[in-house]
């Protein structure tokens, strides 16, 4: 799905699950948080470089976001 | 009669009309007349720092071989095999004896610390465990209501929504603490009561929502997360500081907790636990799983009251004990004894006049199906502990309805 979509940071990667997971926009200090924690479970902001073993982060990812109090709103 | 708030189309998207109640808050309420007149009720009842703790005996206990009234002939015609002998009970006048393993009980009631009220039910009984409950959680038989009675309480009594006011000790939450306002408490395991999450999750998982937002749906879910965040940690904590030498028996229905609690100075005012999974549901050879039962359920009562001695409380905290509906008159043929109707309620605490109350149900004048037939309507009780306990003087906006309340405290 990240990669059909086109994207190519873990910025980008965040704000399209954000879109598509939450009816309301976050907060920037959440949407940060969420940048540096990708970032630092793929260990670069390349989605290309981390091609072979983003599963995992990305799970993390989704996860943290479907945590959150707005992803009741969804 | 109650009315039903149903979510309706011309509210904005998103937003249910609950959601704008809960917007608009307290200070929407101050305006008006009897916005002006709620709060002073409440400011009344705000004044004391007494506690209500409510302990639900789930499963319906058996209420005539609990307070046994072995001084009636018919108790014995009605339970050849299963009524408990005189000589078998701790009698406590000539005509009622607590069953033998009721120590607490007993002594509490020696020391004029016990009422009995007795023929608790309402009209229309139910057998259902499921809608009998109901009807006692939300104190309104027969009739929808969306609130529970200890909700609707804590909307009353504290309409400025006092984080914590409301604790509901159990592994979900009680239709009994369900509110329009507060948002209670509810937990289980304190030492489990966190967000849990992968070790890399926990920063994230931990920190505080921002709290501005122009979306009400948006910013009262924050609130919720902001409170249950607050909330589990002051839970571990007192939980974790709580040491006590007091002896609460096998099964202590979670009223250690809420002494730790009670003793970390939460501003909670009225809690709710239970002996929990329809434990009282005696069908099959009732007599040792039923006196187990309840020796259990009094060693935990008198601890507790004990432990609030412990920590100079006594004189604040009071305990309301119920169960859903008392059991069937004559005993069935399984040595147990099936659904039934009225049943005694049980207040303890040092500030409660001991005694009985309310008018004892007759054994031979039985309804069709021979049950009990009741002589209390259970909110009077609750009306009892709103107005003459907590001071909240008008019980009948909180009961949807006039019950007198007994004279049960000192």
């Amino acid at each position: 799905m990240v990669q059909a979509a086109g994207l190519a940071t873990a910025e980008q990667v965040v704000d399209y699950f954000l879109t598509r997971l939450l009816q309301v926009p976050t907060g920037e200090k959440l949407r940060r948080q969420l940048i540096d924690t990708l970032q630092q479970e793929l260990g670069t902001a390349s989605i290309a470089e981390a091609a072979t073993y983003m599963e995992e982060p990305l799970r993390l990812l989704l996860h943290l976001i479907m945590s959150t109090p707005e992803y009741q709103l969804g | 009669m109650t009315h039903t708030i149903r979510t309706s189309s011309c509210l904005p998207a998103g937003l249910s009309r609950r959601d704008i109640l809960r917007a608009m808050g307290a200070g929407a309420l101050a305006l008006s007349p009897f916005g002006q007149a709620a709060q002073a009720l409440a400011a009344e009842s705000a004044d004391n720092n007494r506690i209500l703790v409510i302990l639900e005996l789930s499963g319906g206990n058996d209420g005539l071989n609990t307070l046994v009234p072995y001084g009636d002939d018919a108790y014995y015609r009605h339970r050849p095999k299963i009524g408990i002998k005189p000589e078998k009970l701790r009698r406590i006048d000539d005509h009622f004896g607590f069953q033998e393993g009721m120590a607490g009980f007993e002594r509490l009631y020696k020391d004029g610390q016990l009422a009995l009220v007795h023929g608790c039910g309402y009209d229309r009984p139910s057998f259902s465990h499921f809608v009998s409950m109901t009807y006692w959680h939300t104190a309104a038989p027969n009739s929808g209501e969306p609130y529970g009675w200890v909700g609707r309480l804590a909307d009353a009594m504290d309409p400025n929504n006092t984080p914590n006011y409301l604790v509901n000790i159990d592994a979900s939450q009680s239709l009994a603490v369900r509110s329009r306002s507060h948002i209670p408490v509810v937990f289980d395991d304190p030492e489990r009561f966190d967000r849990k999450g992968l070790q890399q999750e926990q920063t994230l998982l931990n920190s505080t929502p921002e709290p501005t937002t122009h979306n009400a749906s948006q910013r009262f879910l924050r609130e919720v997360a902001h409170g249950a965040q607050q909330a589990s940690a002051l839970v571990r904590d007192a939980w974790d500081k709580y040491r006590s030498p007091v002896d609460y028996g096998l099964v202590n229905l979670d009223l250690p907790k809420v002494a730790s609690l009670i003793e970390a100075d939460m501003p909670t005012r009225l809690y709710y636990t239970s002996f929990r999974n329809n434990a009282f549901d005696t069908h099959v050879y009732q007599n040792s799983t039923h006196a187990r039962l309840l020796t259990y359920a009094s060693d935990a009562v008198a601890a507790f009251l004990q432990d609030m001695e412990r920590i100079g409380r006594a004189d604040d905290v009071v305990l309301l004990a119920f169960s859903e509906f008392g059991r069937r008159v004559p005993e069935n043929t399984n040595l147990g004894t099936d659904h039934g109707t009225a049943n005694p309620m049980f207040i303890a605490g040092r500030s409660v006049k001991g005694g009985h109350y309310g008018a004892l149900p007759s054994l031979t004048e039985l309804d069709e199906g021979d049950n009990l037939i009741f002589t209390t309507d259970f909110r009077r009780v609750y009306a009892s502990v709103i107005e003459n306990w907590l001071g909240y003087t008008d019980s009948a906006a909180v009961l949807n309805g006039t019950f007198e309340p007994f004279a049960l405290f000192s």
